[in-house]
């Protein structure tokens, strides 16, 4: 890999990227009268996450000047099995901004969101908020799979510890540890996958096997990589069946969702996806199959997210639909407009979780139906909801509108995902309107909807910051996407403008179903509502363990108590009685010995006689 | 018959005697006898074929064992008289603290 060095400065932006949260959640996280005074804590990971932005910040105006940086690790016999490094290109820039961006507004909120709570879990939360910003940020710069994979298990750990933030509730340790082991299902396809690297290109480095693939494509198997990948990628992004967790990560404060479900754990999926997607040119099978789970989600989860009660959980199901969205676009070929609709979800999803908060906040409740009418005492919330709720459903001119247009684009040469991606365009703005018409219009239906309280600047500033990035970002991403990849097309298609039709004709369903004066919960058909709320999957997920795995573990144990265990139980058994057998040949007796040795020399001696002529 | 044939009937007899006694006995003096006994066959075997070849060499290594079974004699009486000391008994028999 002879290149040449990158510019020292550049190396040390890079670099103080993801050290500055490593630091600050060190720093926490070791010295205990820091961690144990929750303001200190938070202005030292606040300080660390703006100094980690600012240096994304510098290094975003310089994206031409891409660099690989490799440093060599574990040597073994003269090469060195591994690498850890820095890959700053195109592709990482962005995500470093939006990553640091969200994370910043998100810490910056969290202040404000949990005063209530002691300084020692305070110091907990931004001990886990700062390590995760560093895994997340690592993640992003990584250069080859087997650091993206030690930053992704880095990743799936820190979203356990949040979801897990109030472990005194059953239902976050059990949603937490649920979060954990799904996604680990999927990452074992990971896992495998690096295996499998290492056999076909007898490297883990990105670029490396890039070039392999350009020099001369695999003869065989070259499906194989992709498809294990994607096994990761689809439990992090949570496309189905591995989506179960998402929903109950819900438990986590609402600050930690919105991190989670906009700029990283969910993100980890999909940039993952894009980082590889050039092993995608090499197996169209995989790509559709990609494309198809991607559109299914998308619709599958849309639909729950219409039913839901909790406003978190619509929230969350949104997430899940829009990253079938952006995995389908992938699937279909165009990574770029899955990678811009990343960033411009990160944006407005992570601005609609943070004004739901707020008004969880002031509500003390997730229940849509103990809502209504917040709008009145909330203004500045009602406002940014909104805008978050018109990005999402793809209004031009805001931000989902660019993205989504796009990839409705890329899905417009197969039929069917193209249907199934209309389908979502007009369920998003469906849902959406509903969970913010009864929320936030009509009368209030609880005691404690009735005088809703603002929250203070601390919460609303971050909104304000998240809420101007989801309007402009897309047009600013537009233009910037132009000169960073001059050879992506990036065009308004008839079926874009089909699609924004569609989306006000889904508002309009909202309005006209979910209005202030009807004010319906639940307006979809009862046996749809039935289907959707009956967690299926869940129940799928307990039968399997509870007659597929559990199942087979009996016949394994069985099979090792028994079977192996026994062999070489009789193994030994056997010894032990031909040895008690045998004891009595030695019978002390010098006479015998002498007799012994008598008779074998006779047999000897016949032997030479008679024997071996 | 030849001269020879009854040397060498006299050594089997005396040897197979030796070895009844080595199998029979229980005194271990008794064995050491039996022991001699099997030694000496052997050394008339060597003498009696010595005159039939007509060389020295086989008196000169039946003197060479008389000595060689002497000096195993001296070992093997202080071996009895150890296992005296220390049993009270000479009985071979009675020493088997190496049976399974």
């Amino acid at each position: 890999m002879a290149e040449a060095p990158p510019p020292m400065n550049l190396q040390q932006l890079a670099l103080a990227i993801p050290l500055l949260p490593l630091a600050a959640a060190a720093l926490i996280g070791l010295v205990r009268p820091i961690g144990r005074r929750g303001g200190l804590a938070a202005v030292i990971s606040i300080a660390a996450a703006a100094a980690s932005l600012g240096c994304a910040l510098a290094l975003l105006s310089r994206t031409a000047e891409h660099f690989v940086l490799r440093v060599p690790w574990l040597p073994v016999g003269g090469r060195t099995l591994a690498e850890v490094g820095l890959r700053f290109d195109g592709i990482s820039a962005p995500m470093l901004v939006v990553v640091g961006t969200v994370a910043l507004m998100v810490q910056i909120y969290s202040v404000g969101y949990l005063s209530d709570e002691g300084a020692g879990p305070r110091g907990r939360y931004f001990t886990w908020q700062s390590l995760f910003l560093f895994a997340m940020q690592g993640f992003v710069l990584s250069p080859n799979l087997l650091q993206l994979f030690c930053f992704y298990e880095l990743i799936g750990l820190c979203s356990y510890l949040l979801i897990g933030y109030y472990w005194e509730r059953t239902s976050a340790g059990r949603a937490a540890t649920k979060a954990f082991w799904i996604t680990k299902l999927g990452d074992i396809g990971f896992l495998v996958g690096l295996l499998v690297a290492w056999t076909q290109y007898k490297s883990f480095d990105l670029e490396t096997i890039q070039h392999a693939l350009e020099r001369g494509p695999l003869q065989s198997g070259a499906w194989i990589l992709p498809a294990l990948l994607f096994c990761g990628v689809a439990s992090k992004s949570a496309q189905f069946p591995l989506h179960v967790w998402l929903p109950d990560a819900m438990e986590g404060p609402t600050p930690v969702s919105a991190l989670l479900h906009a700029a990283t754990m969910v993100a980890a999926g999909v940039y993952l996806l894009v980082s590889t997607s050039f092993l995608l040119a090499g197996a169209p099978e995989v790509s559709t199959v990609i494309m198809y789970v991607g559109a299914f989600t998308a619709v599958f989860a849309a639909i729950q997210g219409a039913v839901q009660h909790d406003i978190k959980r619509v929230l969350a199901y949104s997430t899940c639909s829009q990253l079938g969205l952006m995995v389908a676009a992938i699937g279909a070929g165009s990574v770029m407009a899955g990678y811009f609709h990343l960033v411009t979800h990160a944006f407005f999803k992570a601005l609609l979780f943070l004004a739901a908060g707020s008004a969880i906040h002031a509500v003390h409740t997730n229940d849509l139906r103990q809502m209504g009418g917040l709008g009145r005492g909330m203004r500045w919330t009602g406002l940014f909801f909104g805008v978050g709720m018109l990005a999402l459903a793809g209004i031009p001119p805001l931000s989902g509108f660019f993205s989504k247009e796009l990839i409705l684009g890329a899905l417009e040469e197969h039929p069917v995902a193209l249907a199934l991606g209309l389908a979502t365009t007009l369920m998003t703005p469906y849902y959406m309107g509903r969970a913010f018409l009864l929320a936030f219009t009509g009368k209030p239906r609880s005691q404690s909807a009735e005088h809703p309280h603002e929250s203070g600047w601390l919460m609303r500033g971050p909104m304000l910051v998240l809420c101007l990035l989801a309007i402009v970002s897309g047009g600013f991403l537009w233009s910037f996407g132009r000169t960073i990849h001059e050879e992506a097309e990036l065009h308004v298609s008839p079926v874009g403008f089909f699609g924004v039709g569609l989306a006000l004709l889904g508002l309009g369903l909202a309005w006209m179903l979910h209005g202030p004066r009807k004010a319906t919960i639940d307006a979809l058909p009862k046996a749809v509502l039935e289907a959707a709320r009956s967690s299926l999957v869940d129940n799928l997920y307990v039968f399997g363990w509870k007659h597929v795995l559990y199942v087979v573990a009996v016949v394994t144990a069985f099979f090792d108590r028994y079977i192996v265990d026994g062999l070489m139980n009789l193994l030994g058994w056997a010894g032990d009685k031909a040895g008690g057998a045998l004891r009595r040949v030695q019978t002390g007796l010098a006479p015998d010995y002498v007799l012994a040795l008598f008779l074998g020399l006779l047999a000897l001696v016949a032997w030479g006689v008679w024997g071996g002529s | 018959m030849s001269e020879i044939h009854f040397c060498l009937l006299l050594a089997a007899l005396l040897f197979a005697i030796g070895v009844f006694g080595l199998l029979t006995r229980r005194n271990a003096i008794g064995i050491l006898l039996s022991v001699e006994l099997m030694a000496n066959a052997v050394n008339i075997n060597l003498v009696a074929f010595s005159r039939v070849h007509g060389g020295a060499t086989g008196q000169v290594f039946a003197l060479f064992a008389i000595a060689l079974t002497v000096a195993e004699v001296a070992v093997g009486l202080a071996l009895v008289i150890l296992l005296a000391r220390t049993r009270k008994s000479i009985d071979v028999t009675q020493a088997r603290d190496m049976h399974g």
